[in-house]
């Protein structure tokens, strides 16, 4: 058995193989036909091909050992098995909702961890979460001219502005850095506004004035600089003053009614806090029973799958 | 026998109807799964399960041949199984198709021989064994196919619903594999039948 190799496609192939079983049409017969009786080799590959499938049609069908009918039993078992899915997708569902409520439960302290990280992308956020930062420990004070003892490690840090010489003073860096925690970027500044009284106008901060620029008469320059509440300067002051004393502080009026804003603010946080409370305070025992309901059925169809592979 | 009368009692949970139904198509069921899956235990179970599972899924069935959908039930539980037995393969304690072991009998093809000759038996039984081996060889979905057709005699529209592709994939497999078996055979020439290979020397 050793046909010489036929140089035909897989279409001639599978046109040749319909055709012994008669699945071709009338056309593809009359064509397939007419090269059977010209072609030699063609009618070699069709003669190989139907003493194949002649060969393979020669095996015998088997009896069967005995009848496959089936008995109440075995359709009553099989039932039985048939809760297995129901365990298997009840499992999954209770453990997606597990999870689910787990992240609800986690999502609201993320975003309140997530809010100070915010704040210096916006100002009045900035100003808010400053003060909420300082009810807890102590007004953010900043006092004109010679701090005293509270305002202890506000100095420092570089000047805001005046790098283009437009604000001669600057703004040093003495404030808090979630006050004036925004880079020196005076070529793009954050926000800007004009100081009515910008002559004689010392740079803000509580760094010595001698290390700031030099204080020159401009007119009305540009300036970039923190939130006005907290860095609105007293222009009545004196020139001694400005000379030997820090140059950052917050009137008692501006400071109080910030803080009370703040106050404000914080109280309405805590009230949404509790109203929230009681539906949060239920997440937690749901998602730990529908973690358990997830396992119990889960251990359950495990159990019956391992049954019914016996 | 009126099928649908038995397939549409068998879907109302008439479990005799479906038997009926069961032992009209058994010897077509074990034959394919036996042939794919080159295991009498295995096909025994493997068509068992199948009935089963069938009986399970009957409001599954919309129509046409039912024969077909037997058939589907079938090569999925005989897939089922290979994909089972390829993620934990076994040997076995005693070699099946030995052709050495003259104790195994094989009297459910012997009792369709009318009276044959021990040699003829021998012969038919060794052919037998070399187009098992050559179809063993072929790619799961081409032997489904080959069998169905070539063995079992199901039209291509039958074998199309039964592995749920369309006609011209039922013919291109088809030819493929009785390609490969052409091919796989010439290994077993002198087991060939006489005019078989009779012809083939013509040609040679």
């Amino acid at each position: 058995m050793n046909p010489k190799p036929q140089q035909l496609s897989p279409q001639e192939w599978q046109l040749l193989s319909a055709y012994l079983d008669n699945q071709v049409s009338t056309a593809e017969r009359n064509q397939i036909e007419k090269q059977l009786t010209s072609d030699a080799a063609y009618r070699q590959a069709a003669e190989s091909l139907r003493q194949t499938r002649t060969v393979i049609r020669g095996m015998p069908l088997r009896r069967v050992p005995h009848n496959f009918t089936l008995t109440p039993d075995m359709v009553k078992a099989r039932r039985k098995w048939g809760i297995f899915p129901a365990l298997r997708l009840s499992s999954a569902f209770a453990a997606l909702a597990s999870v689910v409520l787990f992240a609800l439960q986690l999502l609201p302290g993320m975003m309140n961890v997530a809010a100070p990280a915010a704040a210096p992308a916006a100002p009045d956020a900035m100003a808010l979460s400053s003060a909420e930062e300082a009810v807890g420990t102590e007004p953010p004070v900043i006092y004109w001219g010679g701090p005293p003892a509270q305002a202890k490690g506000m100095g420092g840090g570089g000047g805001m502005g005046g790098g283009d010489g437009t604000y001669p003073g600057g703004m040093g860096g003495g404030a808090p850095d979630t006050i004036y925690g925004i880079p020196n970027t005076a070529a793009t500044p954050a926000i800007q506004f004009e100081i009515p009284q910008a002559t004689q106008e010392p740079g803000i901060g509580a760094a010595a004035p001698q290390e700031s620029m030099p204080a020159e008469p401009t007119p009305e320059p540009p300036m970039a600089m923190a939130p006005q509440p907290t860095a609105v300067p007293d222009t009545a002051r004196s020139t001694e003053e400005m000379q030997n004393g820090p140059v950052l502080g917050l009137r008692p009026q501006d400071s109080g009614k910030v803080i009370a804003e703040s106050q404000t603010y914080v109280a309405d946080q805590a009230a949404d806090d509790e109203s929230s409370i009681p539906a949060r305070s239920l997440l937690l025992p749901a998602a730990i029973g529908l973690a358990g309901l997830a396992v119990i059925t889960a251990i359950a169809a495990l159990l019956l799958n391992k049954k019914s592979r016996l | 026998m009126d099928e649908v009368a038995l397939v549409r009692d068998a879907q109302h949970g008439d479990l005799d109807s479906f038997n009926r139904l069961v032992l009209h198509y058994q010897e077509l069921a074990y034959n394919l799964a036996l042939r794919m899956l080159n295991d009498e235990a295995s096909a025994e179970d493997a068509t068992q399960t199948a009935f089963i599972s069938a009986y399970n899924h009957l409001d599954s069935f919309r129509g046409g041949s039912f024969k077909a959908w037997v058939m589907r039930m079938v090569t999925n539980t005989c897939y089922d199984e290979l994909r089972r037995i390829k993620r934990r393969p076994t040997t076995p304690l005693e070699p099946v198709n030995d052709e050495d072991d003259e104790e195994i009998e094989s009297p459910y093809w012997m009792a369709d021989d009318h009276n044959p000759t021990p040699e003829q038996a021998m012969d038919r039984r060794e052919l037998e064994s070399a187009i098992q081996h050559c179809l063993t060889d072929l790619p799961d979905d081409f032997r489904a196919v080959v069998i169905m057709v070539d063995v079992e005699g199901l039209d291509y529209q039958e074998v199309s619903d039964a592995i749920g592709k369309p006609l011209g994939t039922v013919k291109s497999r088809l030819a493929r594999a009785r390609l490969k078996m052409r091919d796989c055979l010439q290994g077993y020439w002198e087991l060939l039948p006489v005019n078989f290979r009779l012809k083939l020397e013509e040609r040679a």
